[in-house]
Order: structure tokens, then sequence, then C-alpha cells
């Protein structure tokens, strides 16, 4: 698996473990010439715009600490783009979440499907 | 996760305890310093990290705040990094904090883990002390230094890991270097005995040291003035405990390497050279640093050739000559340091530096002369209570063997000196007389009639200023002290002494 095939496969952990814990997921990978939102979920009249950051070490630090300042300001804009396309949001609450996959690394290929080769941690409202 | 450490910020030779915050929550990793830190206190984020990390402990990738309050005063230094990473390590759960906020905490890291020697310890001690801690934990080669203090319980480290052993475990891995020893005499590698002739100038430095009064030596080169400027401290009495503790203050600020050696007890010996600046001279900087003067504190500050200062340097000088003290003023702290030292000159009489030599004539012109010696302002002068001339050897002096008087000696008599004046100023605000002034002036140093006509005759003759005739009043005095007279009317033939040591007041005479 490659690094991109991680990200891919662990945005899709992330859905599965946002959509256990009854949020409501709207779009997956807004993309627009800036940049892509990874997930974008709603619950509760908060509308939560999610970065997901899949490793497979940690090597380099953990998951979230590749969310940097310029990453997070790619996110606003976007996010920023996303609610003037959906106005029906303009009331809601905003939240940016991240959420950190790390994988042990034989074990995401094949059987990946099983929860404990990975841990998902939740930062709420993290910048 | 919150969890709290003290350390203290330096500010002049005082230290104020600041509480140091550690705030460990979810979220994004970072590692924010809040409270006016420095730009040393703003870089331990990187030495606390790697610090922690090698020594052998996870540091924790979570979102890290940490206050240092009050926030209104500058944090500078790296000492503060100890309290940091031991905040840091409490807050996520790997020291106990059970004893953690009974110790004041000072130290700076390697990013090995290591603990550095550190500038300042000595005031930080006396803080622990202040603030009633129980102790402070302070790097090894600053024990000495620490133990100064009474009262406060100095745990030496030399890394990281010493210090959470110690807060887990209640015990000490690290024992100190040495110990201070007490000390009582003191030696000096020169003495009074090695100069040759000059009678009336070792006459007049033991005035001087008897009353702490300011001397000025002119004579021509070679004649021995640097020689015995350096001597003068020889015959000063040993500094008292007191004394020597805030000299090591200033000295434990900088960082110098005696101070880790326990107190200072010489009385300290600066010649700075005549170039120095103001800022080298009285101290200076964005974050105040004692100058020359405070390093003089308690000893003497010697100025070789003193014309050839600048002349904006040398009137800096007027306040710690007349209050003791150095304040500093600058926009973000203003800082007193103490500078009580007794000032010697030296000059040349002229240019040359052969005016009234017996063997070598003078080139100088008289308004040369004048000019030359105009350098030093009257206010600076003023506050120079004697002015010796310091003649050039003869042939029979240079080769004579024979020695003088030891310091030892000396030194006695000015001991008794000394204690004379503290007995008459008892309730007063000052102890020497050179601190006479005005009103003062007219209680203590009433002369006899024949005296006073004396000093009638010499102010008339040799056109002297009301200011020299205070001057002479308050250095017969320190010779009457001197020669064990306690007489309340002072003597004619001290007058006539006294009067003596004005020879700058009389003018350029051919």
């Amino acid at each position: 698996m490659n690094r991109h095939q991680l990200g891919r496969w662990g945005e899709k952990k992330a859905a599965e473990y946002l959509e256990e814990r009854g949020y409501n997921l709207l779009t997956q990978n807004y993309s627009l010439q800036l940049g892509e939102i990874d997930l974008i979920a709603c619950k509760k009249e908060v509308i939560i715009f999610i970065e997901v950051k899949t490793r497979s070490s940690d090597y380099f630090g953990p998951p979230q600490s590749a969310v940097n300042f310029q990453k997070q300001n790619q996110l606003r804009k976007l996010a920023f783009c996303y609610l003037k396309e959906n106005r029906q949001y303009d009331n809601f609450k905003k939240r940016f979440d991240v959420l950190a996959v790390r994988v042990r690394k034989n074990n995401c290929r094949g059987e990946s499907q099983n929860g404990s080769y990975y841990n998902i941690e939740h930062l709420k409202n993290a910048f | 996760m919150l969890s709290e450490t003290t350390s203290a910020a330096l500010i002049g030779v005082k230290a104020l305890p600041v509480s140091i915050e550690v705030d460990i929550s979810r979220g994004l990793p970072s590692f924010d310093i809040v409270g006016l830190p420095d730009k040393a206190v703003r870089e331990s984020r990187e030495r606390v990290r790697s610090a922690i990390k090698n020594s052998g402990f996870d540091f924790p990738v979570k979102k890290i705040t940490i206050n240092m309050a009050p926030a209104d005063i500058k944090k500078i230094g790296p000492h503060f990094d100890l309290a940091i990473a031991c905040g840091i390590l409490a807050a996520s759960g790997k020291i106990v904090e059970d004893h953690l906020d009974d110790y004041l905490l000072a130290g700076e890291l390697s990013l090995s883990g290591r603990i550095k020697v550190i500038k300042g310890a000595l005031p930080l001690a006396e803080e622990a002390n202040a603030v009633d801690k129980k102790g402070i934990v302070l790097p090894q080669k600053n024990y000495r230094e620490g133990a100064l203090v009474e009262g406060p319980e100095i745990i030496p480290v030399r890394n990281l890991c010493d210090v959470v052993d110690f807060f887990n475990q209640q015990e000490i891995n690290c024992s100190p270097e040495a110990e201070n020893e007490v000390i009582t005499a003191q030696e000096y590698e020169v003495d009074f005995s090695e100069i040759k002739g000059q009678q009336e100038a070792r006459r007049a430095l033991e005035v001087a040291a008897a009353g702490s009064h300011n001397i000025m030596m002119i004579g021509p080169p070679g004649s021995g003035k640097t020689m015995m400027a350096r001597r003068l401290r020889t015959i000063l009495p040993p500094l008292k405990e007191k004394e020597a503790l805030e000299l090591t203050k200033i000295y434990s600020i900088m960082g110098l390497k005696e101070v880790q050696e326990g107190l200072i007890r010489d009385r300290p010996f600066r010649a700075p050279h005549h170039n120095v600046t103001r800022a080298g001279l009285i101290g200076g900087g964005r974050n105040p640093e004692p100058g020359e003067v405070s390093f003089a504190h308690r000893g003497t500050l010697f100025l070789d050739e003193m014309p050839e200062f600048k002349r904006d340097v040398l009137e800096m000088l007027r306040q710690p000559l007349e209050e003791g003290t150095v304040t500093l003023v600058r926009s973000e702290m203003t800082v007193t340091f103490p500078a009580d030292f007794t000032l010697v000159a030296a000059m040349n009489p002229c240019p040359c530096g052969y005016y009234g030599d017996k063997r070598k004539e003078c080139s100088c012109t008289v308004p040369r002369i004048k000019r030359y010696r105009s350098r030093i302002s009257g206010p600076l002068l003023d506050r120079i209570d004697i002015h010796i001339h310091v003649p050039g050897l003869s042939v029979a002096e240079i080769t004579d063997h024979s020695s003088g008087e030891a310091s030892s000696t000396i030194r006695k008599r000015v001991l008794a000196a000394r204690e004379r004046q503290n007995q008459r100023y008892k309730n007063e605000k000052f102890n020497y007389n050179s601190e006479l002034s005005g009103q003062k002036i007219k209680k203590f140093c009433q002369p006899e009639t024949q005296g006073q006509h004396l000093l009638e005759n010499a102010v008339e003759e040799l056109g002297l200023s009301a200011r020299a005739y205070d001057r002479i009043l308050r250095l017969a005095r320190t010779i009457s002290d001197l020669e064990g007279d306690g007489a309340k009317k002072i003597k004619t033939s001290y007058l006539a002494e006294a009067v003596q040591y004005r020879s700058l007041d009389r003018g350029v005479q051919l």
C-alpha cells in the first residue's frame, strides 16, 4: 500500500468511526483547486470540517503534528467556500476537527478491517 | 493535567518569584510559553523538548501551554528551563507533585538533559528563603554559591533524572563538589612594605583608607602611582560578612567563575582602561548589567591617567560617588546596583608628565597644563578629598633595600580609626568622615581657635574655595581619628596636614 492508498484507507476508517458515533456525513473529499477537505459532517446544528491524517509509524511524529498552520489556513479557506455554496448551514456552528489514524505497518494490508490494527484519536475543535 | 512549579526572575541583584503553570490538554500538538518571556526563555522550548526526550521520558504530543506569572515582569535567562521541564513532567504524571511546590527550581538544560551552571544562584537561593520555600534545586556547580545563604536546603543536581529521582523518591543522587570553608584571614599577593620611599603618599593612602576618602595621585610616569593604588585594598579592613555577600551577589548575577568557589572575601581592585565606555563603567544594556563601579563595590576603583578618560564617562561617576549606588533606568526596567567604592585616580601633572619633577624638565606651556587639568571637571574633583603629589624617586630611594611598614600594621591603625568613626556616628545614617556634609561638618568638625586662624590664612593665601574648606575639615577629622585623638575640637597640626592634601585647588604654580 502506498502513501496515497494509506490516506484513502484512513479516510474510510475515519468515516466509519464518525458514523458509528452518530455523525451525519455530508461530503467526502470536497475538493477545489485550493485543495480538499477530507470529510464534512454535521451533528446537532454543528457543521464539522474534518481533516484525517493517517500514519503508519510515529517515527516522524504523530499524525496530528502534520496539521500545521498552512494546512489549517487552507482548511479555513475551503470551509469558507463550502459554506458559500451551501447557504443552508449559515446558522450552524462551525468546527474543525482532526482525526489522527495510526496503523501498525504490516497489518494495514489484508485484514485491516479488524479494528485492533489501528486506532483513531479524535481531536475536537482542533483549531 | 495542570501543574505548577516555582522559579524566580533576576532583576538587578534581586530575584522575584515566578510561578510557572503548565497545562497539557488534548488538541493539535503545540508548545507555547506566555508571560513576557525573553528570547532565551522562548528558546527553552527546544532545549526542554530534547532534554526530556533524551532523559528517557516521553515528551507529551499534546497542546502544552506554559504561563509564567506575574506576567508583567520580564523573564530573562535560561535558568527557567528546569522549572518548565519539571512542570511538563509533573503535568504528564512523571513527577509526583507532593513536594514539587516546596522547592524553587533553577537550572539551564542541555539537549542531553544535563543541567548546566547558571547565573545568579545566590540571589535565587536568597529568594527561596524569602518566600519560605524549603529549599532550592540548583546545578551542582552552583552549590557553593547557593549554600552561602543560611536557611534553604540546597539540592545539587547534575541532570534531569537527578531531579525526577529527588521528587519521586526523595533521594539525592548528586553530591556537591566541595563545601564552603570558613576562611578568616585573607592574603593579598601585594603588600605596602614593597613601596619604596613615598612617605607622603603612603600617609595619604592611610588617611584615605581610614576615612573612606577618594584620592587623586599626581606624579610623573614611573613614580609608583599604579603600584600604590594596587596596595590600597591591603590596608582596608577585611570585608564584613554582609559586605562580602553584597559583593558576591554582583559577581553571581554575572556568572563569574570566582563565585563558584564560594564567598568573595577579598576587596576588589578594578582598573578599567581609559577607553572604557559609559555602559562598561557604570553598567548598562537593555537588560541592565553592572559595570566596573559595581564590580569595585567595597573596594578600589582605580582610574589611571584620569584626564584620558572621556569626559561624559567620568561625569557618570557622580551618582555612585555621592550615593554609593548606581541606578540604571531603562524603558523596560529600572535597576539599582550597589557601587560603594573608594576612587583612586592617577594623573600626570601635565601632558608631558614632568611638571614639577626635580630631574627632568617639563616642556609644557602653562595654558597647556591648565587645559590638561581642566579635563577633570570641578564637580568631580570636588568629590575627591585628597590630592597628593607623588614625586619621582631619587637614586638613593630606588636602590634602598629596606622595606617599609607592612600592610597588616597599617591596617590595624585604619581599623581603629574606623571604629572611632562608627562610635561617633552611631546615631547617624552614615559611617565615615567622607560622608559628612554641610550641617554635619559644623557639628562634628570643630577646629580649635588656633586652627581656625590657620584655616583663614590658608583660604586667604592659597585662594581656597568654600568647598575646599569643608573638605579640609573632613580630612582633618579623619587624621585626628587616625592619630587616636578623641578630642572634640580638631588640633591645628591635623588641619595643617589636611591643607597639604588639597594641592589641585591651588592651581598651576610656576
